[in-house]
C-alpha cells in the first residue's frame, strides 16, 4: 500500500459514501440505498431476515438498479430496533420487520416514504433522521460515520471516509514525539474508567525503553449495561486497526493485541475480517506504506471475567495465567504484558485517535469542557424512553441527556436518580440534574465516568435494592485475591440483603459504612476500589430509605419482597381473576364480594397486582 | 542509592530498592504479613502489612512499596491499626475458628495475630465458603476452612518445587486453593516434599500425626521396639525446645527417645554410610559398563516421586540402593528376625514423603517427622533440655561423618567421592568444598583416579528441569546427578520445626543447620565410609558377604508404573 494506492482506493468507493450524504455529484448506479443495522441489537431482532428479504423483494421487483440495500453499523437507538435507513432521503425507519418490506419496497420505487415506519417527535413524524432529538444534540467522534459505511465495503467505505489517511500521515511525516505531543495536546482522556491522559500514558510507554513493546486494546466490556465498545467494534473495525497502528508507531511496539469478550461473537468476526483485509492491502504486517515499520494485530478473547477488563488482569490473563491483577506499580507502560512495556486504551479511546491526527489537537479540545475533552458515548438504559447509544460532548448535562435525548421517563413515572459509571460508579439523583458531565463533576458526586453506562431509575426503584444489585455483581466478579474484595464485598451484600429483608440494626447501618470507605480505600485494584460506590452514593443522597427499610420495615417502591404486603381493598368487586392468577392458591374469596389473601401462604410474586383491572389490590 | 526516611518517628538510612518492610525489619519494627514470602510470593494481596504514608490518600502496602528520600512513614498509627484489625476479622469470618482441634494451636502465626490485633471474631460472621478436607496423600492434609488464600502454598510448590500440584480455582468469594480438576492432592502432581506446610500460615495446611500408631507400638508386649534417626533431625530437634536454629542435639535427642520407650536407638547415619558403599559401587560399575548414565540418586523420595511423574523415561537412572532409612530398616529387621525376634521399627525423619516410601518399601512400621517427635517428647512429659547425652546403640550405631553429611545437599555426592577415590586409588579425600553450599544446581567435574566424573548437584526441584532437561536433549553429559526435592537438602525437609519466616529467611535457616552438620563433620575422626568398622564388620559378621543377601536386603527392584 503506498498513497496512490489509498487515494485510488478512496476514490472509488467516495462516489457511495458521498451519496449516502446526499453530497451533490455522486454518481451511482442506482437511486435508493437502503441500510439495515447490522449491530448486535437490531440482529437479535431479525434485522438479517429483514435485509434478506429486502434483497428477495427487489431482485423479484426487477429493481436491483434501481435500489441497492447494504448492512450498516449501528445508529445507536437500539430500543427502536430493526432500524433501517433510507438514502440519500436520510430518513429513518424504526421497528421494521419481514412483513414491512414489500411496503418499503414499493413506496421508495415511487419515491416515497413509509410514514407509518418513521420514528416520532412528541408524536409528529420525523423525515429526515437528523431531525430527530434523539439526534439533535448528538456529536459523533467515536461513533463517526458509522451510518454511512457499508458493513459489506467496511474497509472501502472506511477509506473513502479518510480513513487510514491518519496512519499515513502519522508513519511518513511525524516523529513518535510528535504524535504523542499531539495526543497530549488534544487532552483525550481514558474512556474505560479512570480517565487517565492518553498521550501521558503513550509517553511513559514510549520512554521506556525495551526491544518489545504491546499495545492493548481493551475491549472486555464488562459493566451491566455498557455496549459502547461493541458498538463501535462492529460497526467501525478499521478506525480500531488504524488507531492500534498509530499507538504502535507512536510507542515502538510492533506487535498488537485485541482484548475481546467472547461475549461479542460478532465483533469478533468483523474485527477479524478488518485484521484480515488490512493485512492483504499491507496496512498491517511488515514495512506499512513502504516504512520500515511493522505492526501485526492479534484478537485474544476473554472467557467471561469482568476483573479482566483491570489492565493487569487482562495482561495476566493473554499470557495463560489466571486473571487475577497485580499490584501497580510497576505500571504497565513500564513492565506490561510478558514484561515489556505495554499501553492498554479502550475501544472508545482509541477510535478517536485517528481523527485528532486528521484534524488536530485544537479541534479536539475545542469541545468538551476545561477538564475532559472531546465527547463521550452513554450507554442509556433502564427507565427510560429511548434507550440506545450517544456520542455528546463533555458538558452536556444529565437533564439533557435524560429529557432531550432520553425522551424521559416512560409511563409518567417520575426521575428518581441515574446510576452512571456501572457498578464502580455511584447514583446520583434529582437535584443534580443540572451538572454538566465530566470526569470531575461525576467523581466530585461519589460516581464516576467510568465507562458510560447510565441506568435510570424512576420512583419505581429502591435505592437499597439497586445497591445490593450492584454488590451482587461485584462478589459475582470479584478475582478472590486480596481480602477487602473478596470477604468485605460479601460481608457488604449481606448486611445490604438483612436491610432488605428488614432484619437489620442501626448498628449494621454503620457496620456497613465503615466496611463500605475500608474496602474502598485497602483493595488490591480498581474493582475493589470501586465497588462500594453503589452503596456510599445511595447511602449520601438516599440514607433515608436505608432508615426506613430498618426501622420501620418499609421499602416504598415496593421492591424487597420481604418488607412488601399486598393487600385487596375494598374496591374488589369480587371477578376471582386475581385468586386464579395466584400461582400458590393464596387468595380466596366468593364471587361478588371482596376477595382476601392469605399472608402466610403468599409469595409476593406481585402476579395478583398485575392481574387487577380495578386496582383493588395495594403494595404495602 | 541512600535515602532517608522515617519510620515510626524514628530517622533511617536505607537502600532505595529496598522495600518499607525490609527496612522496618532492619529497624527491629515488627509489620505483620501473612502472603509475603521474599522472592517467591509477593502478590500484596492479604493487606495485613499495611503502612501509612505522609502526602498518600491511601494506605500502601510495606512489602511492595519502595523506600524514598523523606519518606514519612507510620506503621502503627490507628488508622493502620483499624485497617490491619478489619483484616483479621474479615479473614476470621470466613475461617473455621476451632482452633483447640487444630494441628497448629498454639504454632498458628494467623492466631498469634488475633490475639496481637485483640479482633472480635464475631464481627463480620456470616456465610462461609464451602470447604473440604482433602487427606488423601499419604503425608499432607489440606483443609480448606482454614485457608486464608495467602497463597505461599502454590508460590512454592510452583517455584521452589516446580511441581505446580495445587493452584485457586473458582472465584470471588468461592476461591480456594485446589489441585487441576479438584482432585484429591494424591491424584496430582504433589511429590509429597511438605515445603507447603512449612510456610502456611494457619492450620490449612498440616502433615498428617501418627503419633498415636507410634503410642500404640510402644505398648505392644513382645516385640523389639526399634527408633532410628535421620541425620538431619539433630540439627533441628533442639529448635522445637527453645534452642536456636541449627543446634547440635544428637545425644539429647536419643536420650529423648530412649526416655519415650524405644528398646534401641539406631543411627540412619550407619544405613547412610550402607548406601555409600552401595551406590559408589554402582557408580563404579555403571562407568565401566558406561550404561543408564548418569546414575541418579535415589535416597529422596520426593526427587524419587518427582522423576516417575515428571521424568518417568528416567526411572531406570535412578539407583537401585535403597536410601539409608530403608537399608537400616532392611539391617535391623534381618538382624533381630534372623534371631527369631519380633521388631517394630519408627523412624524419625525430617521429610513427610518418607511416609510414602516406607509404605512402598514395607519395611519399616511407622516414619514420623521431626515435629511429631517434639509432640512426643512433649506429650510424654520428658524434659529435654534437661536430658542428659546418650550414644546410639550398637550394632547400628557406629557412623562415620559420610553419613551424617547426607542431612544436606551435596552430602551424598561428597560421602560417595569420598569413598570411590578411596576405592579406586587407595587414597584418602577429606572435605570437598567444591560440592558444598549449592545454590540451586552445581555442576562440577571432578577427578578419580585420573578419570574425570561429571557431577550435578541440584536441590529445590524447580530447579531439576535445568539440568533434566539437559539431559533428555542430550547438550549435557553427566555420570553422577544427585538431587534433593527440598532446598538445602533434609535439613530444610518438609518435616523440620516450623520456623517463623518473617524473622529467619530460608536461606538463613538452611546455612545454619548445614553449618552445624558440617561442623560435626569437621570434627569427626572417620570422615569416609571405609572407616566404618561397624559396617565392615556386619558385612562380614551379619551378612557374611553373601551378595545375593546384601542385594536382597540393601536394593530394591524397578517396577514400572508409579511405585508412588
Amino acid at each position: 500500500m503506498d498513497l496512490q494506492k489509498l487515494e485510488e482506493l478512496k476514490k472509488k468507493y467516495l462516489d457511495e459514501v458521498n451519496f449516502r450524504k446526499n453530497i451533490a455529484g455522486a454518481s451511482v448506479p442506482y437511486k435508493y440505498d437502503i441500510m439495515v443495522c447490522g449491530g448486535t441489537g437490531c440482529r437479535s431482532c431479525k434485522s438479517r431476515l429483514v435485509q434478506d428479504k429486502l434483497n428477495e423483494v427487489i431482485k423479484n421487483k426487477g429493481l436491483q438498479n434501481e435500489i441497492a440495500v447494504h448492512g450498516v453499523g449501528c445508529f445507536g437507538l437500539c430500543v427502536n430496533g430493526p432500524i433501517v435507513l433510507i438514502y440519500p432521503q436520510d430518513a429513518m425507519y424504526v421497528k421494521v420487520t419481514v412483513s414491512d418490506v414489500d411496503e418499503i419496497v414499493d413506496a421508495l420505487a415511487r419515491g416515497e416514504l413509509v410514514e407509518r415506519l418513521l420514528p416520532e417527535n412528541d408524536g409528529h413524524k420525523v423525515y429526515k433522521k437528523v431531525d430527530l432529538k434523539f439526534c439533535k444534540k448528538q456529536k459523533y467522534i467515536a461513533r463517526n460515520n458509522a451510518e454511512y459505511m457499508s458493513l459489506d465495503n467496511i474497509l472501502g467505505d472506511y477509506i473513502a471516509l479518510e480513513g487510514y489517511s491518519a496512519l499515513y500521515k502519522v508513519i511518513t511525516s511525524m516523529t513518535q514525539d510528535d504524535v504523542i505531543s499531539l495526543i497530549k495536546e488534544s487532552g483525550l482522556r481514558g474512556r474505560g474508567g479512570a480517565g487517565f491522559l492518553t498521550g501521558q500514558k503513550w509517553e511513559y510507554a514510549r520512554l521506556n525503553d525495551a526491544p518489545q513493546k504491546y499495545v492493548i486494546c481493551n475491549a472486555d466490556e464488562g459493566d451491566p449495561g455498557a455496549f459502547m465498545d461493541r458498538s463501535i467494534i462492529e460497526s467501525n473495525p478499521h478506525a480500531i486497526v488504524e488507531a492500534m497502528a498509530i499507538a504502535g508507531y507512536a510507542i515502538g511496539a510492533s506487535k498488537g493485541y485485541v482484548y475481546l469478550r467472547a461475549e461479542y461473537p460478532l465483533a469478533g468476526e468483523r474485527l477479524q475480517n478488518a485484521i484480515d483485509e488490512a493485512n492483504k492491502a499491507g496496512l498491517l504486517g511488515k514495512n506499512i506504506f513502504g516504512t520500515n515499520f511493522d505492526f501485526e494485530l492479534e484478537i485474544k478473547f476473554g472467557a467471561g471475567a469482568f476483573v479482566c477488563g483491570e489492565e493487569t488482569a487482562l495482561m495476566h490473563s493473554i499470557e495463560g495465567m489466571r486473571g487475577e491483577p497485580s499490584l501497580k506499580p510497576p505500571f504497565p507502560a513500564e513492565r506490561g504484558l510478558y514484561g515489556c512495556p505495554t499501553i492498554i486504551n479502550n475501544v472508545e479511546t482509541l477510535a478517536n485517535v485517528a481523527q485528532i491526527i486528521n484534524n488536530g489537537a485544537s479541534w479536539f479540545n475545542s469541545i468538551g469542557t476545561e477538564d475532559s475533552k472531546g465527547t463521550k458515548v452513554f450507554a442509556l438504559t433502564g427507565k427510560i424512553k429511548n434507550s440506545g447509544l450517544i456520542e455528546l460532548p463533555m458538558g452536556t448535562t444529565i437533564r439533557e441527556i435524560i429529557y432531550d435525548i432520553g425522551g424521559g421517563i416512560p409511563n409518567g413515572k417520575e426521575f428518581k436518580a441515574v446510576q452512571m459509571g456501572g457498578p464502580s460508579g455511584g447514583c446520583i439523583p434529582a437535584e443534580y440534574l443540572d451538572t454538566p458531565i465530566d470526569y470531575k463533576s461525576l467523581s466530585d458526586l461519589g460516581s464516576m465516568m467510568g465507562s458510560g453506562g447510565m441506568i435510570v431509575v424512576d420512583e419505581d426503584s429502591c435505592m437499597v435494592d439497586l445497591a445490593k444489585f450492584f454488590l451482587q455483581f461485584t462478589v459475582d466478579e470479584s478475582c478472590g485475591k486480596c481480602t477487602p474484595c473478596r470477604i468485605g464485598n460479601k460481608r457488604i451484600l449481606e448486611i445490604l440483603t438483612k436491610i432488605t429483608e428488614g432484619k437489620a440494626t442501626m448498628e449494621d447501618l454503620d457496620k456497613l459504612e465503615d466496611l463500605c470507605k475500608y474496602v474502598k480505600d485497602d483493595s488490591l485494584c480498581g474493582l475493589g476500589q470501586t465497588s462500594p460506590n453503589p452503596v456510599l452514593s445511595t447511602l449520601r443522597y438516599f440514607r433515608d430509605e436505608y432508615i426506613e427499610h430498618i426501622q420501620q420495615h418499609k421499602c416504598r417502591a415496593g421492591v424487597c419482597k420481604a418488607l412488601t404486603r399486598y393487600k385487596i381493598t375494598d374496591k374488589c368487586v369480587g371477578c376471582s381473576a386475581c385468586s386464579r392468577a395466584c400461582p400458590v392458591g393464596a387468595i380466596t374469596g366468593e364471587i361478588k364480594k371482596q376477595f382476601s389473601i392469605n399472608q402466610e401462604k403468599c409469595i409476593k410474586c406481585g402476579k395478583c397486582y398485575n392481574t387487577c383491572r380495578f386496582g383493588a389490590i395495594a403494595k404495602e | 542509592m541512600k535515602v532517608k526516611l522515617t519510620i515510626d518517628g524514628l530517622e533511617v538510612v536505607a537502600d532505595s530498592n529496598q522495600t518499607i518492610l525490609e527496612v522496618a525489619k532492619k529497624a527491629k519494627i515488627d509489620i505483620p504479613t501473612l502472603c509475603f514470602l521474599k522472592g517467591i510470593n509477593e502478590p500484596a494481596s492479604c493487606r495485613i502489612c499495611v503502612v501509612e504514608i505522609e502526602g498518600l490518600k491511601k494506605l500502601m502496602t510495606s512489602c511492595t512499596t519502595k523506600v524514598r528520600e523523606g519518606m514519612v512513614v507510620k506503621t502503627n498509627s490507628s488508622r493502620v491499626i483499624n485497617a490491619r484489625k478489619k483484616v483479621m476479622e474479615l479473614l476470621l469470618s470466613n475461617h473455621n475458628k476451632n482452633c483447640l482441634n487444630c494441628p497448629k494451636n498454639l504454632k498458628c502465626y494467623f492466631q498469634s495475630l488475633c490475639e496481637k490485633f485483640g479482633v472480635n471474631t464475631e464481627k463480620y460472621a456470616g456465610e462461609t465458603s464451602f470447604s473440604l478436607i482433602d487427606d488423601s496423600n499419604h503425608a499432607i492434609v489440606r483443609d480448606d476452612s482454614k485457608c486464608i488464600l495467602c497463597g505461599k502454598c502454590i508460590s512454592v510448590c510452583a517455584k521452589r518445587q516446580g511441581c505446580s500440584a495445587i493452584t485457586k480455582i473458582n472465584r470471588g468469594f468461592d476461591t480456594k486453593i485446589g489441585t487441576a480438576f479438584d482432585r484429591p492432592l494424591q491424584e496430582s502432581t504433589c511429590v509429597g516434599c511438605g515445603q507447603c506446610v512449612l510456610v502456611c500460615p494457619t492450620g490449612a495446611l498440616t502433615q498428617k500425626t501418627e503419633i498415636h500408631e507410634v503410642l500404640d507400638i510402644l505398648d505392644e508386649k513382645d516385640i523389639i521396639k526399634v527408633a532410628q534417626v535421620a541425620p538431619a533431625v539433630r540439627v533441628s530437634i533442639g529448635e522445637e525446645f527453645g534452642e536456636p536454629i541449627g543446634s547440635f542435639a544428637e545425644g539429647k535427642m536419643v536420650s529423648a527417645l530412649k526416655a519415650i520407650g524405644f528398646d534401641y536407638v539406631f543411627d540412619v547415619n550407619m544405613g547412610a554410610d550402607f548406601t555409600v558403599v552401595e551406590e559408589a559401587n554402582e557408580l563404579i560399575e555403571k562407568l565401566s559398563s558406561g550404561k543408564d548414565l548418569p546414575l541418579f540418586t535415589s535416597c529422596c523420595p520426593a526427587w524419587f516421586n518427582y522423576c516417575e511423574k515428571f521424568y518417568p523415561d528416567y526411572v531406570k537412572n535412578l539407583s537401585s540402593s535403597k536410601s539409608p532409612n530403608e537399608m537400616l530398616g532392611s539391617l535391623v529387621k534381618y538382624f533381630f528376625e534372623s534371631q527369631g525376634k519380633k521388631v517394630k521399627i519408627v523412624s524419625i525423619m525430617p521429610c513427610t514423603a518418607k511416609k510414602r516410601e516406607i509404605l512402598a518399601r514395607g519395611t519399616i512400621d511407622k516414619s514420623i517427622t521431626t515435629r511429631e517427635l517434639a509432640q512426643l517428647i512433649k506429650l510424654k512429659s520428658i524434659n529435654f533440655e534437661r536430658l542428659d547425652d546418650s550414644k546410639f546403640d550398637d550394632p547400628f550405631g557406629e557412623y562415620t561423618s559420610a553419613g551424617l553429611i547426607f542431612g544436606v545437599t551435596g552430602g551424598v555426592t561428597e560421602a560417595a567421592l569420598r569413598y570411590a577415590t578411596y576405592k579406586l586409588t587407595g587414597k584418602k579425600r577429606d572435605i570437598i568444598e567444591g560440592v558444598r553450599y549449592c545454590d540451586g544446581v552445581k555442576e562440577v567435574t571432578v577427578d578419580i583416579g585420573g578419570k574425570k566424573v561429571n557431577l550435578a548437584i541440584v536441590h529445590g526441584l524447580a530447579n531439576a528441569p535445568k539440568v533434566m532437561d539437559a539431559i533428555v536433549n542430550g547438550s549435557k553429559k553427566f555420570d553422577f546427578v544427585e538431587v534433593m526435592a527440598c532446598p538445602g537438602g533434609c535439613v530444610n525437609g518438609g518435616g523440620q520445626p516450623f520456623v517463623d519466616y518473617r524473622l529467619h529467611e530460608v536461606e538463613e535457616v538452611i546455612r545454619k543447620r548445614s553449618a552445624s552438620i558440617y561442623e560435626a563433620d569437621g570434627n569427626m575422626k572417620f570422615k569416609s565410609t571405609e572407616d566404618n568398622e561397624g559396617v565392615n564388620k556386619i558385612y562380614k559378621d551379619i551378612l557374611h558377604n553373601d551378595k545375593e543377601l546384601i542385594h536382597k536386603l540393601l536394593h530394591y527392584e524397578h517396577k514400572t508404573g508409579n511405585t508412588y
